[in-house]
């Protein structure tokens, strides 16, 4: 089948499978920028944006997302930069993996949420592992970041 | 790609009825799609075709009245649950259910009516349901029918659908409103995870129920209990319902334990 | 500054790992058949049903090997695909080509292991039993634990268990294989030691090392995994390529991943501890009984370090430790940060804590007095210099007002009855070195280019710790050059050669070192240059920022004129540095040495509470102090300390990796292996960095990070046991890891609450 997706504001129309999931179409038309985590949706790492809601793209066929807008992390690119420095600053930028998964679900967060409590990012995150952090520096990172917003 | 099918997304319930009519037990809904993939991945589930139930415009609603109560169709989301103020008001128990279904990004796909038609023994949303007293309403191009969830569940990952039927519609009825509830899930790290044992308990009307799951081969309930029952008598009557097995969670015995200890506490929480 | 906005391309999705990068035409896709069972003898591999599906599936056997079919190197038991036997669920047994992955798993589950099941051990005692051994066990002995024992107002035995642990490495393991003209082999694997995964390449294609080149990019995590286990993907892959004559890719999914590669070593052990009537310990006696697994890798490297590491923090004058490495049918147990010293600081601590449950003396008394000292020996004959155990323990002690803390714990305990709490304190003394001695060297190679920008090749493989950042802050300071006009490549054979694994916590030690010694012959070709331009003797040329300077005085010669000026007098601009950690011997035979260049040092203090019903627990706060000496990056350091913490506290409480008594993995999915997530970690965390202190093993004074604080999440298991002895004294104590809420469970059955 083919399907028609708007990534990044720009519209694509994909030749796939039906049972291709979004994180393998994306990958396969070029968005490498979605990583692959544990293909069963208990990792957030291939999480993108559907519509503006985060979701992870590995529980999502490709029929699904036929007509829907798609935001990886290079259709955020600027926002991404900065909370890039927040996250390097506080040494929770590490392998680098979950980073785009992670870097999106905060984005959402922060247009879903007004100055949520550390318990409130807590939950809202909890869908993205990171191995190298032990979360710490993500969440000062988040912390600043959702600070420095309000200044 | 997780095996050959063909996606069938209907926009009307009679192109529906009719996709499920011409595929008989090929077919396999999706609905929010988390547990369904996950399924075809693993090889349990092989439909040749999987039928979108999404783009049904009506599919999408969650409606409320004092006088019918809460209805919740197929494509509601968890998420939409959990947003919605007259079901934070009038349901609480269900939010409180949703708030521990796997994570944010899963709770934006995975929908109510999805997590129960998977009759999965660790359902989240089910213990809310069977304590609510709610409706499974069934539909299919013979017509409508509606059943209490007591009665839904079947077995392991086994419900009463038929082939061409669709859970059309949860409904909880408006005797349940107001009831006070709370649910604890018992999970090895506090965000995603599968559940140990979940245990609800409501009360209304002088009527306790306690509803388990991950305890059963399905969510179970017990039967309409005095709501001033003594605790020792509720936890007995919840261990009459539950047969629980050791897996790589956690083992038998461990179950059962953590069911009793949560029956005692949550009978303290509603009771204060 | 350069190096964050190059960090935050991960950020940016702008990383290219293994599977991100562009493939060659006509790349094919491997998938591996994996065994379904855990030992049996191979009688036939079938693959008429994997070809009959596609016509470009092509299935590869351990028979189609051309050269030597092994890659294990410390004992040759690892055969590339097995030839007559596999020796656990999930070993890839053939290997399969076609034109998509789809198509190849598709394919690789079509062909059919005909074989003859045979028996299976997975408990390290019963190999032990068996005399089933992957070598010969070690032994460290040191005065006499026999007649000590005769004199000690205590001795208490025990048994100690630790579970193994999964990597979770979030980038799976994979390599992307190609032949280049000639038959040259070409090869990016996602490797730690991408010298390893070229010789194991070149011995099992039949080619000399020249032949095979091998490149190392960002890694998508390894901690460990991807050290010795990197070799197998890479070397399946460049079999594909070779035999096909197709560039192939092989990259595994998380499930291929959790069942065919290896894991933390679980360990049983057995320990018998001996003291004095105040506490002093004067003796110790221990046997650890290694779960190897199934292939040798790098088993007796880990029971090295765990042998050396037996009495963790603390001067025993009688020791006798034996550790055995027990072959059984489970995956080949392998390197994870700390590398079979957690299983021995959980011995020792556990043996402290069962002398302090029967003497009545606190925990902390005990670590306090016994904590090393300087000059002190260790049983092993090392002497032991600029020691920090106790100025480390003691600012822990004040920082948490510990004995206040205590009292306070025990008037919360008091009051409440669902809720208990407990404290604990973990002291760490880490060695740094390989502790196979040879491996203790790199290499690196220096250009600086005609327009003054610097290029750095090592064998430092970048996987998060940001080692290159560390790096380039190396050559920066040392050619006195701004970090923007320096850039640190990716690895490959091809600019520095036999280099050894970026672990054992030594890559920026090791490579920053070589680094250095490389600007350092470019700077002293260079001050000759600006001496003779200057008018002044070498001797008084400084280089900093990118200026020249006489006398302590800036000049006005920078150094991008330098280097035109230089390299317009035919001045060699490159340079090839090579260092060799100084100092080190060891007898094996006599089991005495200095194995260590150093020692990193550091204490850790836990609360938890209890839920007294459930056996659930919270972190409440963890607080450090911890030796980096002069930190190349104190972000980046504080970053490796929370994650180690992360993992260590995962390795004691959460991760649960489980085998059938078949040897069937039960914990090889991300739903049934739960590791930390962002709740799981403590409410509060504070590290504080002791002083910096001299430390010439290393670049500008700094020490090694990466595993160090790995073992402080051991206080988070005794933290938890505190608190269930506050709700159950009567509990009987047991010390197994992880402490998951069953087991407190356990403990708490029967407690009066």
């Amino acid at each position: 089948m083919t399907i028609s997706l708007k990534v990044n504001g720009k519209p694509i129309k994909v030749a796939c499978n039906p049972g291709d999931v979004l994180t393998d179409v994306l990958r396969n038309a070029g968005f490498v920028e979605v990583k692959k985590g544990c293909g069963t949706g208990n990792c957030g790492i291939c999480t993108v944006l559907l519509d503006g809601v985060p979701v992870p793209s590995c529980s999502l066929i490709a029929g699904r997302a036929d007509g829907h807008e798609i935001t990886t992390i290079r259709g955020v690119e600027a926002e991404a930069k900065e909370f890039a420095d927040f996250l390097v600053a506080e040494g929770a930028d590490q392998c680098g993996f979950c980073s785009p998964g992670f870097t999106l679900n905060v984005l959402a967060m922060k247009k879903e949420l007004k100055s949520p409590s550390v318990d409130e990012i807590k939950h809202y995150m909890a869908g993205n592992l990171c191995r190298c952090t032990g979360y710490e520096g993500q969440l000062r990172a988040v912390v600043k970041y959702l600070e420095a917003q309000h200044e | 790609m997780l095996h050959e099918f063909t996606y069938g997304a209907p926009v009307t319930r009679e192109d529906l009825f009719k996709l499920l009519d011409d595929h008989g037990s090929e077919a396999k809904i999706l609905a929010g799609g988390t547990d369904l993939l996950v399924n075809i991945r693993n090889g349990i589930m092989k439909p040749a075709v999987v039928v979108d139930v999404k783009k049904i415009p009506r599919y999408r609603d969650i409606s409320y009245s004092v006088q019918e109560g809460l209805v919740i169709r197929p494509a509601v989301t968890i998420n939409d649950i959990l947003r919605n103020h007259e079901i934070q008001e009038n349901y609480p128990l269900l939010q409180e259910c949703g708030h521990d279904l796997a994570s944010y990004q899963i709770r934006n796909r995975a929908t109510a009516i999805g997590n129960v038609v998977n009759a999965s023994p660790c359902s989240d949303m089910a213990p809310a349901l069977l304590c609510l007293g709610a409706q499974a309403v069934i539909a299919s191009s013979n017509g409508t029918r509606t059943l209490p969830f007591s009665g839904f569940f079947t077995g392991v990952k086994k419900t009463v659908l038929q082939t061409g039927e669709v859970l059309e519609a949860i409904a909880i009825p408006a005797s349940a409103r107001g009831a006070k509830g709370a649910y604890k899930k018992l999970k090895r790290i506090n965000g995603h995870d599968l559940g140990i044992v979940g245990v609800a308990v409501s009360i209304k009307d002088d009527i306790l129920r306690i509803a388990v799951s991950s305890a059963a081969p399905t969510p179970v309930v017990t039967p309409d209990l005095p709501a001033d029952i003594p605790a020792e008598d509720a936890v007995a009557a919840t261990m009459n319902i539950i047969s629980p097995i050791s897996d790589v969670r956690c083992s038998k015995e461990y179950r059962e334990f953590m069911v009793g200890v949560f029956v005692r506490r949550l009978l303290a929480e509603v009771r204060k | 500054m350069k190096n964050i906005a190059e960090s935050a391309l991960n950020v940016r999705g702008q990383t290219q790992y293994i599977d991100d990068l562009p493939e060659p035409a006509g790349c094919l896709q491997a998938a591996v058949r994996l065994s379904d069972s855990a030992h049996g003898r191979i009688i036939a591999i079938k693959t008429d049903k994997a070809l009959a599906l596609d016509p470009s599936v092509q299935v590869i056997t351990g028979k189609d090997v051309p050269g030597v079919n092994q890659i294990g190197f410390n004992k040759p038991d690892e055969p590339l695909l097995p030839e007559h036997e596999w020796e656990y669920w999930g070993q890839p047994v053939a290997l399969v080509l076609a034109k998509n992955r789809e198509t190849a798993r598709a394919a690789a589950k079509l062909v059919e292991i005909e074989g003859e099941e045979l028996p299976v051990v997975t408990d390290p005692r019963e190999a032990a039993r068996n005399s089933d051994f992957i070598l010969p066990s070690r032994t460290i002995q040191c005065g006499d634990t026999e007649e000590a024992f005769k004199h000690c107002a205590y001795v208490i035995e025990g048994r100690v268990e630790s579970g193994g642990q999964e990597h979770v490495y979030l980038e799976t393991q994979g390599a992307m294989a190609e032949v280049r003209e000639g038959g040259k082999v070409f090869v990016i694997s996602s490797t730690q030691g991408p010298s390893g995964v070229q010789r194991a390449i070149a011995q099992s294609l039949g080619l000399p090392m020249n032949m095979v080149e091998v490149e190392a990019r960002r890694l998508g995590g390894a901690f460990g995994g991807k050290e010795d286990q990197a070799a197998t993907w890479a070397s399946l892959a460049a079999l594909g390529a070779w035999i096909s004559k197709k560039p192939v890719k092989l990259y595994l999914n998380r499930h291929e991943d959790m069942r065919a590669t290896g894991k933390r070593h679980p360990y049983s052990s057995d320990f018998k501890i001996g003291a004095a009537q105040d506490g002093t310990i004067l003796a110790f006696e221990a046997d650890y009984y290694q779960n190897s697994g199934s292939t040798c890798d790098l088993s007796p490297a880990i029971l090295a370090r765990t042998v050396l590491h037996a009495t963790g923090a603390y001067k025993i004058p009688n020791v006798r430790v034996t550790g055995y490495m027990c072959k059984t049918n489970l995956p080949s147990f392998t390197a994870f940060r700390g590398f079979g010293a957690p299983q021995a600081f959980f011995v020792i601590e556990s043996a402290i804590d069962a002398l302090s449950q029967a003497s009545g003396i606190p925990v902390v008394e005990i670590q306090k007095k016994n904590l090393y000292r300087e000059g002190d020996s260790t049983y092993f004959g090392m002497e032991m210099e600029r020691v920090r155990a106790h100025e480390a323990f003691d600012r822990l002690l004040e920082k948490t007002q510990w004995h206040s803390l205590q009292a306070e714990i025990s008037d919360f305990n008091h009051k409440s009855r669902t809720v208990k709490k407990g404290a604990a304190i973990i002291p760490v003394c880490f060695g740094i070195s390989f502790t196979k001695l040879p491996m203790n060297q790199a290499g690196a190679l220096v250009h600086v280019y005609v327009d003054g920008s610097v290029l750095v090749s090592t064998g430092a493989i970048e996987m998060g710790q940001q080692v290159s950042r560390k790096i380039a802050t190396v050559v920066s300071e040392t050619l006195g050059v701004p970090l923007e006009n320096i850039r640190v490549e990716r690895t490959t054979t091809l600019t520095v050669a036999n280099t050894v694994p970026t672990a054992a916590s030594t890559g920026s030690d090791l490579n920053g070192m070589a680094a250095r010694i490389a600007c350092l012959e470019i700077k002293k070709r260079l001050a000759g240059k600006a001496g003779e331009l200057l008018g002044a003797s070498p001797e008084v040329v400084r280089f900093e920022n990118g200026m020249i300077f006489k006398n302590d005085e800036k000049t006005e010669l920078s150094w991008k004129d330098l280097i035109v000026k230089a390299n317009e007098a035919r001045i060699d601009l490159s340079a090839h540095g090579f260092y060799a950690t100084p100092d080190l011997f060891y007898d094996m035979k006599a089991e005495r040495g200095k194995p260590f260049a150093y020692h990193v040092y550091g204490a850790a203090a836990v609360v938890a509470t209890v839920d007294t019903m459930r056996g659930t627990y919270d972190l409440e706060s963890v607080s450090i102090v911890h030796d980096i000496g002069h930190s190349l990056d104190i972000s980046v350091d504080r970053g490796q300390i929370e994650g180690a913490l992360a993992q260590g506290l995962g390795w004691s409480l959460l991760e649960d990796l489980r085998f059938g008594t078949d040897g069937k993995p039960m914990s090889d999915t991300l739903s049934t292996y739960k590791v930390p997530d962002i709740s799981f970690m403590p409410r509060t965390m504070d590290i504080e960095f002791l002083p910096e202190i001299e430390n010439p093993a290393t670049p500008f004074n700094s020490k090694a990070v990466g595993e160090p604080p790995l073992q402080y999440g051991i206080a988070g298991y005794f933290a938890i046991l505190n608190a269930l002895r506050a709700a159950n004294p009567a509990g009987k104590t047991f010390y197994s890891i992880p402490l998951t809420p069953e087991k407190a469970a356990g403990f708490l059955d029967g407690a009066e609450v």
